[in-house]
């Protein structure tokens, strides 16, 4: 009986033995692997699932019209970015695109949701938003799995094992932001908008600059401030750069050039970093693709005005999930460094341009016009 | 053919050990994907802060329709004016120990 165990024990060595000179190894390797990312892609279908089911719940409630259909539209919706071997104007079309981009939310989710009002149909076009980044997420490791079994690539399959956990960080991060916008507190990116409100003062009546974005007027130390922030409360980014551009050329054109310009935004911290950290620069302090940033930095530059930056430092699931109290905290130390900076640079009659960059949901305002 | 030269007593050992790093990892990784669902579930706490004119701040439970910004009549600050100057939300303290956690426990 021990002979034959010992017989075959031998024999499974060295088959074993063999098999790896032929890759026995890598393969089993690929197996674990495989079968682990195969483990969190079910996770990553049950978010998106989750995602789309809570977005049309909202939709339903709200009485949406085809709420499937709207739905299936954003998540499927695509923008193919503009030509860049020529970058003649570059910023234009892309700006163009992504004008457009937006209108066209915007006017199907105002023909679905009639009855809604702007802030519930806000929270609905960026739930839904959420629901197709998850539905990217998915569809995209979906996709490199499948490649990497299909060719054999065991490189792909590897890195794609490696990056899991980040992705599935990612994921787990926006599936909790869906929640958060449906309820419609503040998120830490709201620290741009929230610093300007309190700069502007809570009765100060604000006006429209374009269609989502407003500006105000207060004083303060015999300086005169011009506050711009997204419109509130409903979930909005605005056009901050657009509408600074033409409150600047509108002061400008009553003879009064700006001698200072301070954006305010939340930024991302380093690992290791304390959430809330306030810190000042030069430069404009904003994050999305260009158009609205450069915009910052044309006006700046064709009038000679200084941009300063003033940021609340954040991590990224912190920047689009509610407001921590941290955070929360740090604006006032944000309000003092921008006062702080208006009396250093700037002398008794001198204009102040603030602009507060980021989400303004659960940032409202008194707008000219209107009962709120 | 050279032998293995292991014996039997720490064959069985050797597939035991084996047996059980299997088990604890299948057992781990169960344990990570009910973590992230309660992780996803959280129930934030959301505060809104109340200004009053008087110089007095209050704080009370989020409700919807709270923004920053909007004024408060009566209620919190009585006969005064006041406005919600901030809102901000309280992760409910993760769980401690084996299984127990600290949800339902009074608060201060």
């Amino acid at each position: 009986m021990a002979t034959w165990i010992s017989a075959i024990s031998q024999l499974l060595f060295l088959i074993i033995f063999v098999a790896l000179f032929f890759g026995a190894n890598q393969r089993l390797q690929i197996y674990v692997w495989t079968k682990d990312i195969r483990a969190k892609l079910v996770i990553l279908d049950r978010m998106r699932k989750d995602a789309s089911k809570r977005t049309m719940d909202f939709m339903v409630k709200n009485k949406a019209r085809e709420p499937s259909k709207l739905l299936d539209k954003v998540v499927n919706f695509f923008v193919i970015p503009p030509v860049d071997i020529e970058p003649t104007d570059i910023i234009r079309r892309l700006e163009h695109l992504f004008n457009l981009r937006t209108r066209r939310f915007r006017e199907d989710f105002k023909s679905a949701m009639p009855e809604a009002d702007e802030v519930t149909r806000s929270k609905a076009e960026t739930a839904a938003e959420i629901t197709a980044a998850l539905d990217f997420i998915y569809r995209y490791v979906r996709h490199l799995l499948l490649t990497g079994e299909k060719t054999k690539n065991w490189i792909l399959i590897m890195q794609l094992q490696l990056v899991m956990p980040q992705i599935l960080q990612i994921a787990e991060t926006y599936r909790k932001a869906l929640d958060d916008f449906l309820v419609g507190a503040p998120i830490g990116d709201a620290a741009g908008p929230i610093v300007a409100v309190r700069l502007a003062g809570y009765e100060t009546p604000w006006r429209l600059v374009t269609e989502d974005t407003v500006a105000a007027e207060t004083t303060f130390e015999g300086r005169r401030i011009v506050v711009v922030k997204a419109k509130g409360p409903e979930s909005n980014v605005g056009r901050p750069g657009y509408a600074t551009y033409k409150v600047i050329e509108e002061l400008v054109e009553s003879g009064r050039r700006p001698n200072l310009m301070i954006t305010v935004d939340a930024a991302l911290k380093l690992e290791g970093e304390d959430t809330g950290l306030v810190a000042e620069g030069v430069g404009a302090a904003i994050g999305d693709i260009g158009p609205e940033k450069i915009k910052f930095e044309r006006i700046a530059a064709k009038y000679e005005i200084p941009l300063r930056a003033v940021i609340v430092k954040m991590g990224m699931d912190e920047a689009i999930l509610t407001m921590k109290k941290e955070i929360s905290d740090a604006l006032g130390k944000a309000v003092e460094r921008v006062k702080n900076i208006i009396l250093r640079e700037t002398s008794e009659g001198d204009t102040v341009v603030v602009i507060g960059v980021g989400n303004s949901m659960g940032v409202g305002q008194i707008l000219l016009g209107t009962a709120s | 053919m050279a032998s293995t030269g292991m014996p039997q007593w720490m064959q069985s050992i050797f597939i035991f050990i084996l047996l059980a790093v299997t088990i604890y990892l299948m057992i781990k990784q169960t344990k990570e994907v009910k973590e992230l669902q309660e992780r996803i579930q959280r129930k934030v706490k959301r505060i809104t802060v109340i200004e009053c004119v008087d110089g007095s701040k209050k704080e009370r439970p989020y409700r919807e329709g709270d923004y920053i910004g909007l004024k408060i009549e009566g209620g919190e600050c009585g006969e005064n004016v006041g406005y919600i100057t901030a809102i901000y939300g309280v992760e409910p303290q993760p769980s401690q120990g084996k299984g127990k956690s600290d949800q339902g426990k009074a608060t201060p």
